[in-house]
């Protein structure tokens, strides 16, 4: 295993009594795309905007780049790109004046740079226009411009694509893949739009009320989410061993409350059924299931919940 | 913090509201000195070095000058959320805090440099000559040496104000009710305390003196006093120190949004 690029251990952030964020390790490696999944208020952009040192942890310790000191985390932050909520820029000047401002302010080198991240983002049609008149899209393209501006190693972005259109976001996800693939740049996204998620991310860290439910990469995830038959009976021993005997497949696990998941046969439930039957097993159930990364994070944090 | 000076720098001339006061404050100069050279005649005579030496009687207008240079340079960062733009990168908060305040002053020194100079300009233009130019601008020159500690006191007293505040409306009311208000207040408290308990009197007076204000009350008949210098130096780097200090505190710790 690899140095990771980042990782937490036991981040903690309270608001009050209340914990936003609570015990939360996470950890990336060189090169890996990782979507942070949770929905509203779970504590997402509480993590980011403590890896960006906006806010700072009630506990805990962050790692960039290995390291964890305050002196240490300042100097690192300067590897990483950020986009945090919805980008803010000064709104009396325009795209470029913005990005030139923080590129002095940051020494990064060549002027020229500014110019190819505004047409590396679209925006290099902007022209004269100020920020205070941009429509949120182009303000999330500027808001990733800036971070993409000192040739990040890392990039943290928190809800990305927000306001963009459909061919913003594919644009996007295009750019992102290909940082990801050319420069190995680590990249951490969080969205609540799942299906965008799952096109990109390489791993996946699954919150809910501040708490890391689990991590998982995304082959382990595909992998989970395969389409089977779920069965319920009432003996799965007995089932198994009709399973391997009269259908000749190993390719099936077993669940608690007797619940199994056969792999294959999916087009045939009706001779699974007859099989079980012949083995005199209790058939108590028995569905065709295929689960998405949406389907995923809805079983873990104990389905959606209304009211 | 070079760079950080540079971009503050590349920032500030791009907004109109700098060029806009200085507009304005010139403007109002102009105004000033056409008036003395309009009424000038048997009554009045205003002569170009005594014109010049009306600016002492200025002097307190740049204590509520330093709000708006403090303004120009903090921006309304809280309102824009725009500091976050700075911390994520990983610039330490005690560099934001300085570098501001560093870029004020500059600017602040650079605005009062531009407009004592125009203001000298119109006088030695508009106003008859006397032959006196020269001990004048000393006078004017001295008088500025002692304001400028307590004016540095004030600026960094805004700037304090315009970190802890989130709106720049409360900060500038805020830092001006300090400057304005504290002596009066203070004038108030000695005269209920100082009759019956004379000792807290004694120590309401030495308060007054410790005002970022005090120094400059009756420079006008007292310009060339060393000690009226020494205590301005010291009550300004003193308030400077002092507001410095809280506002790097309570800015280390601020949720960014």
């Amino acid at each position: 295993m690899s140095k990771p690029i980042l990782a937490t251990r036991a981040l903690t952030k309270r608001y009050g009594a209340a914990a936003a964020v609570e015990d939360v390790d996470l950890c990336l490696e060189k090169g890996q795309i990782y979507g942070l999944v949770g929905r509203n208020g779970a504590g997402k952009t509480t993590i980011i905007r403590m890896l960006t040192a906006q806010t700072l942890p009630a506990s805990g310790e962050i790692e960039l780049f290995g390291e964890t000191t305050p002196r240490g985390l300042s100097a690192a932050r300067a590897r990483v790109g950020a986009m945090v909520e919805i980008p803010s820029f000064y709104p009396y000047l325009t795209a470029a004046e913005n990005l030139e401002y923080y590129r002095r302010q940051r020494g990064i080198p060549g002027q020229a740079c500014v110019g190819q991240v505004l047409e590396q983002v679209g925006l290099q049609g902007a022209g004269k226009k100020k920020f205070k008149h941009f429509s949120l899209g182009m303000k999330q393209r500027l808001g990733l411009g800036l971070a993409l501006m000192n040739h990040p190693d890392l990039l943290l972005l928190d809800e990305p694509i927000n306001g963009l259109d459909p061919e913003g976001i594919v644009e996007f996800r295009n750019l992102l893949l290909d940082l990801n693939r050319q420069r190995e740049t680590t990249i951490l996204i969080s969205s609540h739009i799942l299906s965008e998620l799952s096109n990109v991310a390489t791993h996946f860290g699954f919150l809910d009320k501040g708490h890391m439910l689990e991590q998982i990469s995304a082959q382990a995830l595909r992998e989970k989410c395969r389409a089977c038959l779920q069965i319920t009976v009432d003996d799965t021993a007995r089932a198994a061993l009709a399973l391997e005997q009269r259908l000749d497949t190993r390719d099936y696990e077993v669940l608690p409350g007797n619940v199994l998941r056969l792999y294959g046969f999916l087009d045939r439930p009706q001779a699974v059924a007859a099989v079980l039957t012949e083995m005199k097993v209790a058939l108590l159930g028995l569905e065709n299931r295929s689960a998405n990364l949406e389907d995923y994070f809805l079983g873990l944090i104990g389905g959606v919940r209304h009211g | 913090m070079g760079k950080y000076l540079l971009a503050e720098g590349y920032k500030l001339t791009r907004r109109s509201y700098l060029w806009l006061a200085l507009l304005i404050t010139g403007a109002l100069e102009l105004l000033l000195v056409v008036l003395f050279a309009a009424l000038n005649g048997d009554v009045t005579n205003m002569t170009a070095s005594v014109g010049l030496t009306v600016l002492l009687y200025l002097l307190p207008f740049g204590y509520y000058a330093t709000a708006v240079t403090g303004d120009i340079v903090f921006s309304e960062q809280y309102k824009h959320n725009t500091l976050k733009n700075e911390v994520a990168y990983g610039l330490p908060r005690l560099r934001i805090y300085f570098g501001k305040l560093l870029a004020s002053t500059l600017l602040a020194l650079a605005a009062c440099a531009v407009l004592v100079l125009w203001y000298g300009l119109l006088c030695g233009v508009l106003l008859p000559g006397d032959g006196a130019m020269l001990n004048a601008w000393r006078t004017v020159g001295f008088g500025l040496l002692t304001a400028l500690p307590v004016w540095l006191g004030a600026q960094s007293l805004y700037l304090m104000c315009f970190f802890v505040f989130r709106g720049s409306t409360a900060a500038t009311l805020v830092g001006t009710g300090i400057l304005a208000i504290l002596g009066q207040a203070l004038q108030l408290l000695y005269l209920l305390v100082s009759v019956r308990v004379p000792a807290l009197g004694e120590v309401v007076l030495v308060l007054q003196d410790l005002l970022l204000t005090a120094p400059l009350e009756g420079l006008i008949d007292d310009v060339w006093n060393w000690s009226r210098m020494g205590w301005s130096w010291a009550v300004g780097l003193g308030w400077c120190a002092a507001t410095t200090a809280i506002g790097c505190w309570s800015f280390h710790r601020r949720e960014i949004s």
